[in-house]
């Protein structure tokens, strides 16, 4: 007697074992498949032919590994050196950053944690809006190929939520280790408050990529304006703070985190406005 | 990669993304009903390999040309709609104008011929 559910588990573990490891492209076909199998049923087959037809239609499991293999994004080398240099300074910053706190003796683990998480998520995020300027770069001089475009388009998919994720991870550190040391969670400091906005921004990217119907350009351009709010968050916040709490640490550093803050804002604020203006055709494919 | 009754597979291959493009250019739809309905539309004689379809769905996504959504319908099961973006008409656009030469071209040139 013919089970349908038991043959669809055996179909799926065929397409495993070919190597379409994906999940949700699995489901997808699936979808398809049932999709097929109601409607044969439906022209008045029975449920074992109609599941072979529907099979034999979407075609061998080989077949269809090798088809979605020919859509796999080769990487563009600048997405690949952004990555690299952004886990290097993550790793370099976490060694650092241990050493620092084991040679002070105070080695707290909320807090090592909260630091670690804003150095590699507000990177991150310089790394997305460094990725939405190469595309501002490469789309005005005309040379915004489709591998460039699909490779920028998916490093930023993959990328803002891990970002987003870290910044958010970063900010609830924070909120904890505030908690334990000054008795609230929340203080109003400008360092949590750039947490807060970086964190907010950087969700609404992912959730417009993701979700919106935003041009490419728009998601980029969304990508330099979450650079910018980083900036702001990281460096003006330090400022603000030290404004506030720190006179001495703001006349050691002040002038060299003020400048620093002010040739970033400069450099968002000219991609941002060169953005504006559409991208033209690549001229090399 | 396609399979066609009539019409050769490397034009149905280069027809697929405007014929996409087009369908969800009239509003979203998923990968089961989009080869249904150019099968009508075509009376059959332009026929997308089932599983193919998707990898192209896929790379059009990749693009920035669609987005898609799963939803779940009332019997509990999901399906992936499809929707084209911005970017994406932009490139039915250009396609269009691009098959509007060829057929103008091709046009003139079989005027009053007989094959």
């Amino acid at each position: 007697m013919f089970d349908l559910e038991p043959s669809i588990t055996e179909w799926r573990r065929q397409m495993l074992a070919a190597g379409l490891k994906t999940g949700r492209r699995l489901d997808e076909l699936e979808s398809h498949l049932r999709e097929e199998i109601s409607a044969l049923k439906s022209a008045g087959a029975s449920e074992e032919v109609a599941f072979e037809q529907a099979v034999a239609r979407l075609g061998s499991p080989h077949s269809v590994y090798t088809e979605f293999n020919k859509i796999r994004i080769d990487h563009i080398w600048p997405v690949k050196i952004g990555w690299a240099l952004w886990l290097a300074a993550t790793l370099l910053a976490a060694g650092g950053l241990m050493r620092r706190l084991l040679l002070a003796g105070r080695l707290d683990l909320v807090l090592g944690a909260h630091i670690l998480s804003v150095i590699a998520g507000y990177g991150g995020a310089m790394l997305l809006g460094g990725f939405g300027i190469l595309y501002v770069v490469w789309g005005r001089s005309g040379r915004l190929s489709p591998a460039r475009r699909q490779s920028l388009n998916r490093a930023v998919h993959r990328f803002g939520p891990l970002t987003a994720g870290l910044v958010i991870a970063a900010l609830l550190l924070g909120m904890l280790w505030s908690r334990q040391n000054w008795g609230r969670y929340w203080n109003w400091d400008p360092k949590e408050i750039g947490g807060l906005c970086a964190s907010a921004w950087l969700v609404a990217l992912v959730v417009m990529q993701r979700y919106g119907r935003l041009s490419d350009r728009a998601v980029m351009l969304l990508g330099i304006g979450g650079s910018t709010v980083v900036s702001l968050a990281w460096f003006g916040g330090n400022l603000w703070y030290n404004y506030q709490n720190n006179h001495e640490r703001l006349r050691a550093h002040g002038s060299e985190t003020a400048w620093l803050l002010a040739v970033l804002l400069g450099i968002h604020l000219i991609f941002l406005v060169m953005g504006m203006t559409p991208a033209r055709e690549a001229r090399e494919s | 990669m396609y399979s066609a009754a009539m019409i050769e597979k490397e034009l149905v291959a280069a027809s697929t993304e405007p014929l996409i493009l087009s369908l969800l250019a009239k509003g979203e739809s998923y990968g089961y009903e989009l080869i249904q309905e150019i099968k009508r539309l075509s009376g059959e004689e332009i026929r997308w390999t089932d599983g193919m379809l998707y990898p192209v769905l896929h790379r059009m996504e990749d693009s920035g040309w669609i987005t898609a959504r799963w939803v779940e319908m009332e019997n509990g099961r999901k399906r992936k709609y499809y929707s084209i973006k911005e970017d994406g008409r932009q490139a039915l656009k250009k396609k269009r104008e691009q098959w509007t030469v060829i057929s103008t071209v091709l046009g003139g040139l079989w005027k009053g011929q007989h094959v």
